[in-house]
């Protein structure tokens, strides 16, 4: 039953002229309490694999199963209870949080949906704000009145008190300011693993992403290019697109070091590095 | 690096309220050529804005006070009329977004000749001629084709190179890059630090560089103010500033930073961390 989020040969095409392949075949997997960091460029494919595990994105090819049950695109009715299990945090809490709507009601409908399910004990918004390190009263409050740092908690409690098993951020701390980014992250982190659920993590900065990860995926150009425990990919890259990405990180040294820039159109071999453990 | 000889602008006690908030609450600070000055700081902190009161370009209602002299003109209190011939002449900016900052419709050969004709008032076969030379200078390949295109026609990181080849078209003295390479790649932001590098080193341009990514300052700044709301509350070089620094508010901002000397490198060192920095936001 609880097998976790399963893919396989996954792909999606946008429609255009020509017709975009931007997730072209696509083997992933996250069992419950692990959690992957998923990382690229822009371009490269991430969020919308994301979308499609969602069912936001209908995929033109290859299945997506959480738990056995097969995600379905989403239509004009309501997502069925059961990939209501699936919740996504979204890249900019300023436009996933209803501006006009008290936070309390907002963390309300997670709480719903998981009363919905058949979950009896599924918190209190109170309770929930308290989890992501803000106060009880602040469920009274609208979500200008945070900071995007706080937002960005009020976006995870309502995803988590939908009592998910599978937990989505798709860029959430991108927006964020550099000394809130690890801190959201690492609460992301933890509540997912202490609820029992996946997370995939998806960041453009590896820095951040390698200290909540237990496993990495590198993604260029629609497919998985490199993927392993992240202690691995992190200390010894196989994939010569995954060494450019990592070398080109600049480290607040003070050391004046110029990260290293690849040349000018570079292809990489879209040939994958799958790291046995992993 | 070129011999440095004196600040090409000093600005002192700069005070700026936008209706009647204060914005700004005293800044002090000077540009050399051939450096590149930092300025980092959370959102909110008003680094931004520094930026923006060098070129006049703040907001509606805003007041200003202190001076910014530019090798004897006072930049405050100019009229809009002498403020044109100072702005993309010898004070340009570069901006965080390019796909918001070059106009969409205008093809770059456009863009590029606009201001060259106006500021240094030469001939239209003039204008084009240093405006490839200025492609060719940030490495956009093909740039007698490239004049012809449009900005969708290029990624990002070259459309960030085109907007830098823009503001440095009439060869200001200073260069203002705001978050520079803040929405770009990684592996693109390489190539335009050390493109920002290498134009200080080379054209002796002196570079206020706004940044909040202190990855980023540390790769290529030579002096770092750090700012918070309003204030500069460390400066100095930018081995000292964040390898040893003095203030509680940066040993704050570089705790909380993966890779940074002293900052966290696992999930421990992030629960560990005490949580100033929402209380900060919420002060503001």
């Amino acid at each position: 039953m609880s097998e976790g989020l399963r893919i396989q040969g996954l792909e999606v095409t946008y429609r255009g002229h020509p017709p975009v392949k931007a997730v072209a075949g696509v083997d992933l997997e996250v069992a419950p309490g692990e959690v992957v960091g998923l990382v690229g460029e822009s371009g490269c494919g991430k969020s919308t694999l994301a979308r499609a595990i969602c069912g936001l994105v209908a995929p033109s090819a290859g299945q997506i199963t959480f738990d056995g049950v097969a995600v379905r695109p989403l239509g004009m009715s309501r997502r069925p209870a059961d990939l209501q299990r699936i919740q996504m945090v979204f890249q900019d809490p300023y436009s996933s949080l209803h501006p006009r709507r008290r936070v309390g009601v907002q963390i309300g409908e997670g709480i719903r949906v998981a009363h919905a399910r058949g979950v009896s004990d599924a918190g209190s918004p109170a309770g929930w704000l308290q989890r992501v390190g803000l106060r009880a009263a602040d469920a009274r409050r609208y979500p200008h009145e945070f900071s995007g740092g706080q937002r960005q908690r009020i976006a995870t409690a309502r995803a988590l008190a939908a009592q998910p098993g599978l937990l989505i951020g798709d860029e959430p701390i991108s927006s964020l300011d550099a000394s809130t980014q690890s801190l959201v992250a690492a609460l992301m982190h933890d509540l997912a693993v202490a609820a029992g659920a996946g997370l995939l993590f998806i960041s453009h900065d590896l820095s951040v992403v390698r200290l909540i990860a237990d496993r990495l995926v590198v993604m260029y150009r629609g497919r998985v290019v490199e993927s392993g425990r992240t202690e691995q990919v992190w200390s010894s890259p196989q994939h010569a697109y995954t060494q450019t990405l990592l070398a080109a990180i600049p480290v607040a040294d003070g050391q004046g070091t110029l990260p290293a820039a690849p040349a000018d159109d570079v292809e990489y071999s879209l040939e994958p590095v799958l790291h046995a453990s992993g | 690096m070129s011999a440095p000889v004196g600040p090409v602008i000093t600005i002192t006690d700069l005070r700026v309220a936008i209706a009647g908030t204060q914005i700004l609450r005293g800044i002090d600070l000077s540009l050399t050529s051939g450096r590149i000055q930092g300025l980092a700081g959370e959102s909110g902190s008003g680094k931004t804005m520094t930026g923006l009161a060098v070129l006049g370009l703040l907001p509606p209602r805003s007041t200003v006070s202190g001076s910014i002299d530019l090798t004897g003109t006072d930049l405050v209190g100019l009229t809009p009329k002498q403020m044109n011939l100072i702005r993309g002449r010898r004070v340009s900016m570069v901006f965080q977004d390019p796909s918001t900052s070059l106009h969409p419709m205008l093809s770059v050969g456009a863009q590029l000749t606009d201001h060259i004709r106006y500021h240094l008032k030469v001939s239209r076969t003039q204008a084009r001629g240093r405006a490839i030379a200025m492609l060719a200078s940030v490495r956009i390949p093909e740039p007698e084709a490239a004049m012809k295109r449009f900005p969708h026609q290029f990624s990002g990181g070259q459309r960030q190179r085109i907007a830098i080849a823009i503001a440095l078209a009439c060869e200001p003295a200073i260069l203002i890059a705001d978050e520079p390479t803040t929405a770009l790649d990684v592996t693109v932001q390489a190539g335009v630090l050390r493109l920002l590098r290498a134009l200080a080193d080379d054209m002796g341009l002196a570079v206020l560089l706004i940044t909040h990514d202190l990855g980023v300052m540390s790769a290529i700044a030579d002096d770092v103010a750090v700012m918070r709301a309003g204030l500069i509350v460390e400066a100095g070089p930018r081995g000292d500033v964040l390898v040893t620094p003095a203030h509680d508010y940066t040993r704050s901002l570089l705790a909380s930073l993966p890779g940074a000397t002293g900052g966290v490198s696992s999930l421990e060192d992030i629960r560990a961390l005490a949580e100033p920095t929402d209380a900060i936001g919420g002060a503001r």
